[in-house]
């Protein structure tokens, strides 16, 4: 091959030094086509705008996409002339999906926020603030404990998301299978040392089946396990919790797997992605756990096949300090050309009992008291939602509060798992995982 | 023997009469370079106005710290590339679990290939549904339903145990153990080998039945033959799928998305470069970080590419006559 | 005679032995490979509850439920809608693919013009990015031409030979075609596209053929462009309606997944088996003329 040839058959590589100015240009040439929306102060009463169909995305699977459509049906019924286009998908699809369309200012109307997402997009600009719609009455939140509105409050003093349904983690228990052990429950006022004490207590009765799913994996659960030593997991630009804290959850765990009360290192990893349906509770292996209150029932319909049991909820293992709770929200975006008719859906969805009844808690347990109330007292709803919506009550009457996670915090979801993951398998010791982990969160919360 | 018979069989074909009419030979080239363009003008226009400016538009965010908000997008030159080089805890991490990837699963799934796809073209009866049957799983490959299927075949009560059961093996959690997991994602890729080997496939079915005949009558025996005549006249295809099994090996990402539920696997032992550049770039929106991750993973795989094209001087032969 | 009869007489015992062998170790290899189908295709038939419970590959209690189900179980559509978008989609994926890749192959492959290796060398450059970080320039621009939440973004560039892996395996079959059938015809007088039309084409059906099954197969199996660019319900395809089955949050429907994931690889598994008739036909290239 010719020297030319070989020369040519190299693919360009573009050149640093000299790409700065064409490539600052079409950076420019980015923020040009990507330009539109900017940070609007809040409206309020006659100037909303009220152009074009109304947009609205979310996320679940089929059933739980299903009844949300039913709801938008029945608001639908009430608006003829109103055009509404509806984008459900996954969750994970959702967020990506909506990242994408933030960075080109193309939002649908109402995107689903959540918790631990929605700081991202209101720091961004990529929402409207809604206080003005809020204290004029179009979007009427009367009914939801003051508290729970507030969480909501950005740092800048914006409200930008309004909660239609909310979750929260807690201790799940399979009572039917202990006592069929002769095992008694852990208290519920426990902190999470006393679960794994009360779980290498009754291991010896408990034959194949382990009393207590290791929860080193979990944020959340770490989260109640900080709470419960005073601490929590953000505190303004870094963590909210202490090494010592840290540490002593990992050793915590190692104690539990050692003395054989949590299932061994490879079952528990290959058990972490599982859907709920096929969790270690669903088919038996573990007796006690904690999950999302939401997860109770599936986990219930595997049960139910194999008849090993039944799963009731308890408070998180706080040991009585206030544990937190998450929320689905309904947010406005900035592009939205028909504000109107977003703030009166978000006004509907939230108040309505007629679609809570439909949803069923699919979407969370509905935060508006009145709501919640006519469910309780209804015999149409299953006694498992019941004693969810009483679980939730207690929480708030104990001083819990939703959980608003900071911007750029998701992904250590995933990376406290793959670090207790790295301590379970023994290839870091808990000291050095610890620090990792502390600097991650610097990392995340230091903002980009 | 047979080596002469084919390289002849290839001079043979090279057109006489370059010199004939200086004219008609200046005359073609502008044909050529007319026609080239034309040929080439739908490509151009999309590579041009869809892949190319995009492209440079990810090297230009490389340099940023953009994250979903251009209005808050700064310059920041090198330094995403210096904390992915030098800060990234993970990032060294799925270099050497990407490189242990290709090494190991690319050459296994050819081969696999390979063997399969010579077997299938001895002309045996039932072909379509073989063929058909070995192809279905790299239709699942990338499908939501493989994560529960993989799980069930290497789960600690799964198939695999199952059968080593029965010979009297103990298995474990070959999904859970760190140890194992990558090797259960590398099984998987081997297990979808059936684009490559329908390529394969295809290519065999090219070569020239005059060459073997030929060889047969020089007398050739069935091994001198597959080695002298099928595989060298099928170089170009097992360049072509070489090259693109390793910029795949690379870029893998939807299988091990889909069976480790975008974590990574288990203490991150499963944790591709792409599938780290997907959690940077979705779940935590550093989308400038993340192209800069990008361009440095184009930056290997064209050096790699690059040099496997340069080595076909060696072995690729092409029934044109030209050896590039 | 005798000697000539004798020498074949092995010959043949040792070529049946062999392929008995051959068909015993393909016939277990498909078994071994086909396993996880297998049991996905029994579990489409068992009661959904019952799907994780059971490995076998024998089914107590078949029930047809899953289909129903899953067909009729989505919001505002059925899975119909989803099948007809990607069987639109992907048809069109095949088309433009085919057309372009090959009008581009023919000119890399055959063409002497100057640039070549250069556009040769940065198309093949074009593989090598991963695509994550060409999702949010890729839609800005497909924005500012207002083609989101049509079919466009994933059809048009089809049409554009951007799949450079198509382009790239069509160079290498283009380039397997002895030289000598195409100089005689342009010595006869014939123009490019004649030769393209007339001698390249027909002697590559088995590479485009290959071509046109992958294409149908990898945008079928599409997830991530179809979720950015088509936001209606009515636009989905058939990867989404397949993810919604089984999400983390809300109740899974495994039944309903595996049993909508088997029909939707049969138009697939049909398309190709259409499609192999092509890749078998070997041509040989004597006589051609």
């Amino acid at each position: 091959m010719s020297y030319a040839g070989r020369v040519a058959a190299r693919p360009s590589r573009p050149r640093r030094r000299y790409a700065a100015a064409p490539v600052a240009a079409l950076a420019v040439g980015l923020v040009v086509a990507a330009c539109g929306g900017g940070e609007g102060d809040a409206p309020g009463g006659d100037e909303l705008s009220a152009e074009g169909p109304l947009t609205i995305a979310w996320y679940g699977s089929d059933a739980r996409n299903a009844a949300v459509q039913e709801v938008v049906d029945i608001f639908g019924g009430q608006n003829p002339d109103l055009v509404i286009e509806t984008q459900p998908t996954t969750f994970d699809g959702h967020w990506d999906r909506l990242s994408v369309q933030a960075s080109a200012n193309n939002l649908p109307c109402v995107p689903a926020m959540q918790s631990r997402y929605q700081t991202r997009y209101e720091d961004r600009g990529s929402l409207m603030p809604l206080e003005g719609l809020i204290e004029d009455g179009t979007i009427d939140v009367s009914g939801i404990p003051e508290e729970v509105v507030e969480s909501n409050r950005n740092a800048d003093g914006h409200i930008y998301s309004i909660p239609y349904g909310i979750w929260y983690e807690g201790a799940v228990l399979n009572l039917p299978a202990l006592e069929s052990a002769g095992v008694e429950a852990p208290d519920a006022g426990n902190d999470w040392s006393g679960y794994v004490d009360w779980a290498i207590a009754a291991q010896p009765d408990l034959g194949d089946s382990f009393a207590l799913a290791s929860q080193g994996g979990s944020i959340t659960q770490f989260q109640m396990w900080a709470l419960s030593q005073g601490e929590d997991l953000f505190a303004d630009d870094a963590a909210g919790f202490s090494r010592e804290t840290l540490v002593a959850w990992y050793e915590l765990w190692l104690g539990a797997i050692e003395s054989g009360a949590t299932p061994p290192p490879e079952i528990a990893a290959e058990f972490a992605g599982v859907p709920t349906s096929e969790s270690m509770m669903a088919v038996g292996l573990t007796l006690v756990s904690a999950t999302g209150d939401n997860n109770a029932s599936d986990m219930q319909i595997t049960l139910d096949q194999n008849g090993l049991g039944a799963v009731s909820m308890a408070l998180a293992p706080t040991g009585g300090k206030p544990q937190v709770v998450g929320a689905n929200s309904w947010a406005i975006s900035e592009n939205c050309t028909n504000v109107a008719a977003a703030a009166e859906f978000i006004n509907f969805f939230i108040n309505s009992s007629e679609g809570a009844f439909i949803l069923q808690t699919q979407t969370g347990l509905p935060p508006a008291t009145a709501v919640a109330e006519e469910m309780l007292a209804s015999a149409d709803v299953a006694d498992s939602i019941k004693e969810r919506i009483a679980l939730y009550n207690e929480i708030l009457a104990a001083g819990g509060y939703v959980d608003i996670w900071p911007d750029g915090t998701q992904a250590l979801v995933g990376q406290f798992t793959t670090s207790w993951e790295e301590v379970m398998f023994g290839q870091t010791a808990p000291d050095a995982a610890a620090d990792a982990f502390i600097a991650q969160v610097e990392t995340a919360l230091s903002g980009f | 023997m047979a080596v002469t018979t084919a390289r002849a069989h290839q001079r043979r074909r090279r057109p006489a009469g370059s010199g004939a009419g200086a004219d008609q030979g200046w005359t073609e080239t502008r044909r050529a370079t007319l026609a080239g363009y034309l040929f080439l003008s739908p490509w151009l226009l999309g590579f041009f106005g869809i892949t190319a400016l995009p492209m440079l538009g990810s090297l230009a965010l490389s340099f940023t710290n953009f994250s979903g908000s251009f209005s808050r997008m700064e310059w920041v030159g090198l330094d995403n590339y210096r904390i992915m080089f030098t800060v990234d805890p993970a990032y060294w991490g799925s270099v050497r679990v990407t490189l242990l990837y290709v090494l190991l699963s690319v050459p296994a799934m050819l081969v696999f290939a390979l063997t399969v796809a010579t077997l299938l073209n001895k002309g045996i009866r039932a072909l379509g549904i073989y063929r058909t049957v070995f192809y279905i799983p790299s239709l699942l490959g990338s499908s939501v339903a493989i994560a529960v299927l993989w799980r069930f075949v290497w789960g600690e009560s799964g198939l695999v145990n199952a059968v080593l059961g029965v010979v009297g093996i103990d298995g474990r959690s070959w999904i859970g153990n760190p140890d194992t997991a990558l090797f259960t994602i590398m099984v998987l890729n081997v297990w979808t080998f059936g684009s490559p080997m329908i390529i394969f496939l295809a290519g065999l079915r090219q070569v020239p039945t005059e060459l073997y005949e030929a060889a047969a009558l020089d007398g050739a025996g069935r091994r001198a033959r597959y080695w002298y005549i099928t595989l060298p006249s099928i170089s170009p295809v097992v360049l072509f799928n070489g090259i693109l099994a390793t910029i795949g090996g690379f870029q893998a990402f939807t299988q091990v998305y889909v069976v480790s539920g975008g974590t990574g696997g288990p203490a991150g032992s499963t944790l591709f470069y792409t599938l780290l550049l997907y959690q940077r770039a979705f779940t935590e929106l550093r989308f400038g970080y993340a192209s800069a991750m990008a361009w440095a993973l184009l930056v290997v795989i064209a050096a790699v590419t690059a040099a496997v094209f340069a080595s076909g001087r060696f072995w690729v032969h092409y029934g044109d006559g030209e050896e590039r | 005679m005798t000697a000539v009869a004798a020498r074949h007489r092995p010959h043949q015992v040792s070529h049946r032995v062999q392929r008995t062998f051959i068909h015993v170790g393909l016939v277990s290899a498909a078994f071994v490979m086909s396993y996880p189908l297998l049991w996905m295709t029994a579990s489409a038939f068992r009661p959904s509850e019952q799907v994780l419970v059971e490995d076998s590959l024998w089914v107590s209690t078949p029930t047809l439920e899953n289909f129903v189900n899953g067909w009729t179980s989505v919001a505002q559509t059925s899975f119909g809608t989803f099948f007809l978008n990607s069987l639109v989609i992907s048809a069109l994926a095949v088309l433009g693919n085919v057309l372009s890749c090959s009008l581009a192959a023919y000119a890399f492959a055959r063409l002497r013009f100057p640039g070549r290796r250069v556009w040769f060398a940065l198309m093949i450059g074009t593989i090598m990015l991963p695509y994550h970080v060409l999702l949010i320039p890729q839609y800005l621009l497909f924005n500012s031409l207002g083609w989101v939440d049509t079919f466009l973004p994933l059809v048009v560039p089809r049409f554009l030979a951007t799949e450079a892996f198509f382009v790239f395996l069509l160079v290498q079959f283009f380039r397997l075609i002895p030289k000598g059938l195409a100089e005689a015809a342009r010595i006869d007088g014939c123009g490019h596209a004649r030769i393209f039309g007339q001698i390249m084409v027909p002697l590559a059906v088995p590479a485009l053929a290959t071509t046109a099954a992958f294409s149908f197969i990898w945008s079928w199996n599409d997830f991530l462009n179809p979720l950015i660019y088509l936001t209606s319900q009515g636009n989905y395809t058939v990867p989404i309606g397949l993810a919604l089955f089984v999400d983390a949050s809300g109740t899974s429907n495994y039944g309903g997944l595996f049993a909508m994931s088997l029909l939707s690889l049969l138009p697939v598994i049909g398309f190709f088996l259409a499609f192999q008739r092509l890749l078998l036909d070997g041509i040989s290239t004597t006589g051609l003329k």
